[in-house]
């Protein structure tokens, strides 16, 4: 299949090669699974890809959303709704959910595979189900067994949809600055008031309800973070038997005007404009920080995902445009006139660029897998060491992952528009679209300036003994040791060199 | 240097580095992957590349697509290492210097005119 998006060869490198995916059978968890399973798995993302989310990508942009002042409701662009269909009717929904929750259990590690096919055929699509998949999960973790399956069950089989509704006008990284309100009522249940904005999805034409899992103060809790609970609003109340029921005062005041993601409904929502909005509450009162941040942590490495498989199709795109694009002479030869053109992906200059986006892509990829790797450890191990150890790694590489690769994929995007020259600037080629939608993936989901504050603070200076730090090192170091006498010294003594100075930096 | 920053409550600091410490820890995360990488696909370039090289190379990975990828894989870690990581060195050593001009930048230093 000719595959515009990801470098498949190099997936199933890292998959199988690398990561030994194939061992994880021998968890309980994983016994079902065989080799033959995780290629075809493979291969379906791929062909889901390029042959049913690629197509959408440019009409998608082109046409946007669609909100109408009138009715309140959005409009997503049409070519996108089949895709979504084929994407539930194929499974991927619950590709690594448990069984018990109607998932197919598979690892994190082949998820994340998945993941970045989808993301680099259309990202924006895919954040549908996507962010609906956060919502479930956090359901499926958190809630009650009868919100479970009210809720989660008709999520995962692409029914309805979920958002998570944490922004505010005034509290945006400052989520402690919330304003919604909450207000207990006799049956248990809390009315709604408030306006969340920049909510993914909020408002849409293809899920028959919306399930929005909203942050709100109960009225008389503590300021800042700890008074801070979280509800499930559904857009729709919903029967007893399952069914939709009356409209629950959520409504849509507007969509962001974006610079990239236009086809991503990004909404602004209005909660009990008229005194009418109910809320559930999910797992206790005042613990709705710690809930969404467990979704919100999960959701981190989704978006390093969104940035690498964004910059992965602008590189492929650019390595064939540059192995067709003929201008100039061989340099060896730029003194003659006579010289023959020769394509731009013999010129040094652009070889140069081509391996620069390469080693960033090739090197994101063995880091990101690794890290889902190492969350699929955490459940899975037996060994208390090991598990203790695979979640060190996941919290330490969760932001480096998050910043790293978002403020990467926005080079590398910039960086395949420069090897098409002029008309990478141009709407006629797809780079355009690519940068346009790198640079919110380093803004959203944690800027990657908390990132980095939480990478230097929590996960390294307030972790007990930098764990979290030693356990990375640890592997760092034996990775050199493997690689003396395959891998030249000079390569190992950087690594060794980089590893001293960051002790000193943490340190010293 | 950060932990003693941390023991001396020079939180400022702390957060000032905390940007070019998480782009110095993606780059040695980065570095580490590849030399990983190279642990596996030299021995499986030698295998099928051998010893070839310039015409006879390329005669080799225009026929054999295993040959150009994990020839293609060594050259992108070989680079990666050779021409990315060393920024890495640069961004330790202004961690080190520890300057602190962002610390004493308060708002009306950021334009000509005053705050209004």
């Amino acid at each position: 299949m000719l595959n515009p998006l990801v470098d498949t060869r190099d997936v199933k490198f890292v998959i199988f090669e690398l990561l030994e995916v194939d061992k994880m059978t021998k968890y309980a968890e994983f016994a079902d699974f065989d080799h033959d399973t995780f290629d075809a798995t493979i291969d379906l993302a791929e062909q889901m890809a390029v042959e049913v989310f690629y197509p959408t990508a440019e009409e998608g942009d082109k046409i946007g959303v669609k909100w109408d002042p009138v009715t309140k409701a959005v409009k997503i662009p049409e070519i996108f709704k089949p895709a979504l269909d084929q994407y539930y009717a194929a499974g991927f929904m619950g590709l690594t959910d448990h069984p018990e929750d109607g998932g197919m259990g598979m690892p994190n590690l082949i998820g994340a595979a998945a993941s970045e096919y989808v993301c680099a055929a259309n990202y924006c699509l895919g954040m549908y189900p996507g962010l609906s998949h956060g919502c479930m999960e956090m359901l499926f973790t958190h809630a009650t067994e009868e919100q479970k399956r009210m809720y989660g069950d008709k999520i995962m089989s692409g029914e309805w949809g979920g958002t998570m509704c944490l922004t505010e006008p005034e509290a945006g990284s400052d989520v402690g600055n919330l304003k919604t309100k909450a207000v207990k009522q006799a049956d248990g249940t809390y009315k709604i008031t408030g306006q969340k904005i920049f909510i993914s999805l909020g408002e849409n034409d293809y899920y028959k309800n919306m399930v929005h899992p909203v942050l709100a103060r109960i009225e008389g809790d503590p300021k800042g973070t700890k008074g801070i609970s979280i509800f499930i609003v559904p857009k729709y109340l919903v029967n007893a038997d399952g069914s939709v029921g009356k409209f629950n005062d959520v409504t849509c005041s507007g969509v962001e005007h974006k610079m990239g993601i236009h086809g991503q409904a990004t909404s602004q929502l209005a909660f009990g404009d008229n005194g009418n909005c109910i809320g559930y509450i999910m797992g206790e009162e005042r613990q709705g920080m710690k809930i969404m941040f467990q979704m919100m942590n999960f959701a981190r490495n989704g978006v390093a995902v969104q940035g690498h498989g964004n910059a992965s199709a602008a590189y492929m795109h650019a390595v064939t445009y540059a192995r067709n694009r003929y201008q100039g002479a061989d340099v060896t030869q730029m003194l003659n006139p006579d010289a023959p053109l020769v394509t731009i992906s013999k010129h040094p200059d652009v070889k140069r660029m081509l391996l620069w986006m390469k080693s960033h892509l090739e090197g994101q990829r063995i880091l990101c897998y690794f890290l889902f790797k190492n969350i699929d450890m955490t459940h899975v191990s037996t060994d208390a060491a090991e598990k203790a150890e695979a979640q060190g790694l996941v919290e330490i590489l969760t932001p480096i992952c998050k910043a790293g690769c978002t403020d990467k994929g926005v080079e590398i995007t910039s960086m395949a528009m420069q090897t098409y020259g002029g008309y990478g600037f141009c709407k006629d080629y797809p780079i355009v679209r690519y940068m346009s939608d790198s640079k919110i993936l380093a803004i959203w989901e944690g800027t990657n300036g908390i990132q980095s504050m939480d990478l230097t603070m929590r996960k390294i200076l307030m972790n007990k003994d930098q764990f979290n730090y030693k356990a990375m090192t640890k592997r760092m170091h034996e990775t050199v040791a493997k690689a003396k006498g395959i891998v030249e010294d000079k390569y190992l003594d950087l690594l060794t060199e980089g590893l001293k100075e960051l002790d000193e930096i943490i340190d010293a | 240097m950060l932990k003693q920053q941390m023991a001396t409550g020079k939180f400022l600091n702390l957060f000032m580095h905390a940007t070019p410490l998480q782009e110095a820890m993606y780059m040695i995360a980065i570095a580490w992957c590849h030399v990983w990488s190279m642990t596996v696909t030299i021995p499986k370039m030698k295998e099928l590349v051998g010893e070839a090289k310039g015409a006879d190379r390329d005669a080799i990975l225009n026929d054999n697509a295993d040959a150009a990828y994990y020839t293609g894989k060594t050259l992108a870690s070989q680079f990666y290492l050779g021409s990315e990581f060393p920024k890495f060195f640069g961004r330790a050593r202004a961690i080190k210097f520890n300057e602190g001009a962002p610390i004493k930048a308060s708002d009306p230093v950021f334009t000509g005119a005053l705050v209004e």
